[in-house]
């Protein structure tokens, strides 16, 4: 029987530096080499360090070359890429696992570079440096092949651990994009959930996949659309067997609770709470205020799991394992089973460096046994 | 007689270059500096007001390519918020995929002049801001002294004083609060035009969660029982009633022009019915505008966004006349 309190990750990690070098046909500077030779001596073996500079230089020769990199070199290092990343989470101790969406540029434009319909206009400003590549829809969406395949086959190679392969979810998708074709949204939400987001997910559960988390950070942006996201939620998974969850941030859940139960098939709520609580220690209301929502959730979605953010995505500063203990603790004592509780980042850890991020994840996972010992 | 103009205004943050996001990522890792990026600012800025200049916008403004957010600059220049707004709660920006930096108000808010001029620069005639209330509620409050909406107001007396004193002419407050502007606003607005007659004051109201969709609030800006000194700028719905046309004397006008990268789309330029409501109103009072932030648009679209912008204001002057 697993432990209880299983910890777990988002998606996301940053690219190491050597990674967008190679994939973005630009020179491999010294920093990467010392890079890669660190985080080998940290979490891999003499064998996977020699192993890691062969790549590196390898490409690097074939770019003094001829000026590029094959597409062959990419594939080695975004692999490479994607092994680190796993090696990071283990060695962090998460108990559920993913490759880092090492071969996604970001959620939203590597979904969409993979749905027809589609046409970039250009970047968009998302917050303080951070900006994306936007997107209109211009025809109806469709995929000509699911885009998840690869990746999960090398992930099922590269781990033991359980995984749970995260996917930007239709409602996301069409928030996030210009709508140029269709007189209402409501159709472009339905024709991305039906046309692009179900197939994919119909091709990861043959690929033997069997838990999906549906990312939707938008989900409740628009408050009036709500229902239109929980629709477009249940058309992607109706029907299917298999685990499926769904991911929102940087929102307002209130919004979302009222609908909550008309979710089918969901299986767990991960959420962002860590951005948005207090920085002392303490179990109490005043203590933990963020968690606070949690109430009406467990109202509205008995039964349902909550992916618990518990350390924050958008700073440097690491928490504390016991912080992290007594937001567990808070988040136990409202939803009443620890069973029902994993422990998690907010979001994906992107925006930090690998080795924040994997201090991050380290506090989660000491937090998480701080809060095994007292439940 | 003075030939009839209807007037036009740009406001809110501009997009920023592909090379001017690039940069400030660069600074952040170390890879560039922060004079590089602030050149790359002052020659943007300059571009955005040539375009403006050029589509003849009546009331162009900077672009505030310094701001982060609506917050930022002010946060940083007044005591009374918990320091650390860069790495402050990335909170989501209403329905859109931008997010701010969440104040929290600890104390009574003070603002400090220089500090704010450093964030941001030297103000031009024409600035906007976030309305008082709506920059109250974008906070958190850990402050029992003072309720949190009449502190932003006594931190906006120092602004408006300040912008006073250094030449603005003209501010627009942006009323983002869903639900619909409520009176406090508009009173307020009064309040403070009185107290600061070297100011035009204005409030553009944002609420409703889509604005190509909302309707016209006419009621709320016409029935509160007094005259409006400064201006509302309001949306105007195609299908607005009939009924509703004569009350709208007070109220200038938007176009919803930001939504989507198109022009060439009924939606996103005048109709003859919405010429006739301006007809109908008093077309001397009419300023076109654009909903939300231009920077919801990458800056190509935007700058199209902004010739049109400058078209759709001698269109309906032509067709106004015509009438």
């Amino acid at each position: 029987m697993s432990e209880l309190l299983q910890t777990q990750e988002v998606g996301s990690l940053a690219k190491p530096d050597w990674r967008v070098a190679v994939v973005g046909d630009k020179p491999i500077g010294q920093g990467s080499y010392d890079a890669l030779r660190a985080w080998s001596e940290e979490y891999g073996s003499n064998d996977a360090s020699s192993y890691g500079q062969q790549v590196l230089e390898s490409a690097q020769s074939e770019f003094a070359s001829v000026g590029r990199y094959s597409d062959r070199t990419k594939e080695t290092v975004r692999d490479l890429a994607a092994h680190y990343a796993v090696q990071l989470q283990e060695h962090a101790g998460l108990d559920i696992v993913y490759d880092g969406e090492q071969d996604r540029s970001e959620m939203y434009q590597h979904s969409i570079a993979r749905t027809l319909g589609f046409a970039w206009r250009g970047r968009v400003r998302a917050f303080d440096t951070k900006s994306y590549k936007k997107a209109a829809c211009i025809g109806e969406p469709s995929i000509s092949e699911p885009w998840h395949s690869d990746e999960v086959t090398r992930l099922q190679r590269l781990t033991d651990k359980d995984i749970k392969v995260p996917i930007t979810g239709a409602y996301t998708l069409a928030a996030w994009s210009y709508n140029e074709h269709y007189t209402q949204r409501a159709d472009l939400v339905r024709a991305l959930a039906r046309n692009v987001i179900r197939p994919n997910i119909i091709a990861l559960l043959e690929q033997g996949v069997s838990w999906i988390q549906i990312d939707e950070p938008a989900a409740t942006t628009v408050p009036g659309e709500v229902p239109l996201f929980v629709e477009s939620f249940n058309e992607s998974v109706r029907g299917l067997v298999g685990r499926f969850s769904v991911h929102l941030c940087f929102s307002d859940y209130t919004l979302l609770v009222p609908h909550i139960e008309k979710l089918e098939n969901c299986s767990q709520l991960s959420l962002e709470f860590a951005n948005r609580d207090g920085h002392g220690l303490g179990t109490a209301t005043s203590d933990r205020p963020a968690y606070e929502v949690l109430k009406d959730i467990v109202r509205y979605a008995p039964g349902t799991s909550i992916g618990l953010g518990v350390a924050s995505v958008h700073e440097d500063t690491i928490e504390t394992p016991e912080l992290v203990r007594d937001r567990i603790l808070r988040a136990v004592d409202i939803v009443g089973d620890p069973a029902l509780i994993y422990p998690s980042p907010d979001c994906g850890l992107r925006t930090r460096s690998w080795p924040v991020a994997s201090e991050k994840l380290l506090a989660v996972s000491h937090g998480t046994r701080l809060a095994r010992e007292i439940i | 007689m003075s030939e009839l103009l209807i007037e036009s205004a740009v406001h809110g943050i501009a997009p920023r270059s592909d090379q001017l996001l690039t940069l400030g990522g660069d600074v952040e890792r170390g890879r560039s500096t922060q004079a590089d990026f602030d050149e790359q600012v002052a020659i943007e800025t300059a571009d955005w007001l040539a375009l403006q200049a050029e589509a003849g916008i009546t009331y162009p403004e900077d672009g505030k390519l310094r701001w982060q957010d609506h917050l930022r600059p002010i946060v940083a220049a007044t005591e009374g918020f918990a320091p650390g707004i860069n790495d402050a709660p990335v909170t989501r920006w209403y329905y859109s995929n931008t997010f701010y930096r969440e104040p929290t108000i600890t104390g009574d808010l003070e603002f400090n002049p220089k500090v704010f001029e450093e964030q941001v620069g030297p103000l031009g005639p024409n600035v906007s801001l976030l309305a008082p209330d709506t920059f109250a509620s974008l906070c958190r409050n850990r402050f029992d002294g003072i309720p949190a909406d009449r502190n932003v107001w006594r931190l906006y007396s120092d602004i408006l004083a300040h912008f006073e004193d250094s030449g603005v002419k003209r501010v627009l407050f942006e009323d983002y609060i869903p639900g619909g502007t409520t009176l406090q606003p508009l009173d307020s607005l009064e309040r403070h035009s009185a107290w600061y007659p070297g100011l035009q004051l204005g409030l553009l109201t944002h609420h409703g969660v889509h604005p190509n969709t909302v309707a016209l609030p006419v009621d709320e800006a016409t029935n509160i029982g007094v005259t409006i000194p400064s201006s509302v700028l309001s949306h105007i719905a195609k299908n607005t009633p009939r009924g509703l046309r004569p009350r709208l004397n007070n109220v200038e006008i938007i176009q919803p022009i930001v939504d989507g990268t198109r022009t060439d789309r009924p939606q996103h330029t005048l109709d003859r019915d919405q010429v006739r409501v301006i007809a109908e109103c008093n077309p001397a009072r009419v300023v076109l505008t654009h909903s939300i932030d231009l920077e919801r648009l990458p800056l190509r679209y935007a700058q199209e966004k902004v010739k049109l912008l400058g078209e759709l204001a001698r269109q309906a002057q032509a067709e106004v006349a015509s009438l």
